[in-house]
């Protein structure tokens, strides 16, 4: 049986956030396809740059919605690079978990644009 | 379109997903008009209507939630800062609660409930900052000097005169006057007009306070200072702390403690019982009595020292018999207050009722004529009220009392009773005014009660 930790998203969060508002449901679905692809792209070009405090504040940007959606997984992945770069002394460490996040990240939003409207 | 209770709430968060969440939850209430902000420039460049709450990200680019927070009280002091952060990190949040923030608030599961609970209680509170700045500027109102000094008699008009200077400087104030000729007045309409009007108007009756509690009313006590006290209370000269201090009837304050008294005015410092640390106050002194405390000086009830301490400008209050038509502004003043507060519709005084009132003597001074005049408010049945409608005090309420017929106990208890009315219950005045001890004065309201 999968388990929630196991399942890539949860939207009950979500949608008791949205008090039956089912537009603001695809709305933040839609954000949240949007931020966390372009915070990964940003987290992936500064570790290129070894700007770690960049890729320490993206990764803290992005994971907080991850919580409200059910993605435990790549939340978990995202607090960890967060502290790594911090850190700064594991750029080989951060790299494969950047790497994890990438794979986790493109998983999640191929599953959540199929529950938009039109597959957008 | 903004209504009347609607509170304005701006959302500074540069997460556009948590921004787009906030203001979702906040606008599930209409009373509230929601604005988001991605980053503090955007914030700071905005020049609409200032935000009655503002929700704060505490990682922002650029700029960190405190120093944000920091300007934000800066150009909106009256605002209140709710800390929105994604870190449990309670020094942070003890820090920023110093700073001004109203509450502090971890992005977790929570954040509905929380922030919705938040935004309610300072709206609470603000409803009641609200009703109190509007009961303050009330009170300012009443005692604003056209409206609480009335009468144009060269007697009045000599202690306007005194109590224009009181109001411009902090000086102490003594007021002397017969009962009833408006001393408390005259102490609040100083204090609310002068440059302490919006701090506390603290007074305190002497003459109604037990010689062994004085000195804890007016300078507090600690908890476990002496049996019975609980808690830490603090006293009044702190309570009064930037305002003003009305020690009322201080003639009759007991004399072993006129030197702490006088020590508190000395040093500008109290101290608590049970306390050995001493606590600066600052707090204009009005002093009021009925005695002649330079005659108190000389019969060795009344220290010389605290007597010059609290040598100020002198106020006189002159007994209403020797204001002249003041009694006519004054009762006219009264009969419209009295009909304003009470939605009946406006009265005036025959010219009967006026020759009574200006021939009447009025020992009970301002406040009997008050009582009079609105007594006769209710019993006047037209719009004139009549000479037969006011009753005044003295034959015809002694003729009245005669025909009730009552053993001499009960009139005694009638005595009694007047004469603590008319000298605001201070038994010890009451007792020489009657020639009596004060044990028989609270043996007979033991009995009375």
């Amino acid at each position: 049986m999968e388990n929630d930790a196991d399942k890539a998203f949860n939207l009950d969060e979500l949608e008791r956030l949205s008090e039956g508002d089912e537009k603001f449901v695809t709305e933040m679905i839609g954000i949240f396809i949007n931020t966390t692809q372009s915070g990964l792209d940003e987290i992936e070009q500064s570790l290129k740059k070894e700007d770690f405090k960049v890729v320490s504040a993206y990764a803290h940007k992005i994971a907080t919605p991850c919580l409200h959606m059910g993605a435990l997984n790549l939340h978990a992945v995202l607090k960890k690079i967060e502290q790594t770069a911090d850190q700064t002394t594991h750029r080989a460490h951060l790299e494969k978990l950047v790497s994890e996040a990438r794979i986790l990240t493109d998983k999640l939003i191929l599953d959540l644009k199929k529950l938009l409207p039109d597959n957008q | 379109m903004k209504r009347e209770d609607s509170l304005i709430i701006h959302v500074i968060e540069d997460n556009e997903w948590y921004n787009r969440l906030l203001i979702h939850t906040l606008s599930l209430n209409p009373d509230y008009v929601i604005r988001g902000f991605h980053s503090p420039m955007e914030y700071f460049n905005y020049k609409g209507e200032p935000a009655n709450i503002i929700t704060l990200d505490y990682r922002l680019p650029n700029m960190n939630g405190n120093q944000v927070l920091q300007r934000i009280k800066e150009i909106n002091p009256d605002a209140e800062v709710i800390i929105i952060s994604e870190q449990d990190d309670i020094n942070t949040a003890v820090e920023l609660l110093k700073s001004g923030a109203y509450d502090y608030i971890v992005k977790e599961k929570e954040i509905r409930d929380r922030l919705l609970s938040t935004v309610n209680n300072i709206k609470k509170s603000s409803t009641l900052k609200t009703r109190i700045s509007l009961l303050e500027k009330e009170v300012q109102k009443k005692y604003d000097f056209q409206s609480s000094i009335i009468g144009t008699s060269p007697a009045i008009e000599s202690t306007n005169e005194l109590i224009q200077k009181a109001i411009q400087v902090s000086i102490t104030v003594t007021i002397t006057g017969e009962t009833g000729t408006g001393k408390e007045v005259a102490a609040k309409t100083i204090h609310y007009n002068s440059a302490r009007k919006n701090k506390p108007f603290v007074a305190v009756n002497l003459s109604a306070i037990p010689a062994d509690l004085i000195e804890s009313e007016l300078f507090g006590h600690e908890k476990g200072a002496f049996t019975g006290a609980s808690a830490r209370r603090i006293g009044k000269f702190e309570e009064a702390d930037g305002g003003t201090l009305f020690l009322d009837e201080i003639g009759e304050m007991d004399i072993q403690f006129q030197a702490k008294l006088l020590r508190a005015l000395q040093e500008k410092e109290i101290v608590r019982i049970g306390s050995n640390t001493p606590v600066k106050v600052d707090c204009r002194i009005i002093a009021a009595t009925h005695r002649n405390l330079q005659h108190e000086v000389s019969a060795g009830k009344f220290r010389e020292d605290l007597f010059y301490r609290l040598y100020g400008i002198s106020i006189e209050l002159p007994p209403l018999r020797e204001r002249g038509k003041d009694v006519l502004l004054l009762a006219k003043h009264f009969i419209e207050t009295f009909c304003h507060e009470n939605a009946i519709p406006h009265k005036s005084l025959s010219e009967e009722a006026q020759k009574k009132l200006l021939s009447h003597s009025f020992p009970g001074n301002v406040r009997e004529l008050k009582s009079v005049v609105e007594l006769a408010v209710v019993m006047s049945t037209g719009q004139e009220i009549q000479a037969s409608e006011i009753n005044l005090n003295g034959m015809d309420v002694l003729n009245s009392l005669m025909n009730e017929e009552l053993t001499m106990k009960d009139y005694e208890y009638q005595i009694l009773k007047a004469y603590l009315r008319k000298y605001d219950d201070n038994i010890k005045l009451v007792a020489q005014k009657l020639d009596i001890g004060q044990s028989t004065i609270y043996r007979m309201l033991k009995k009375l009660r």
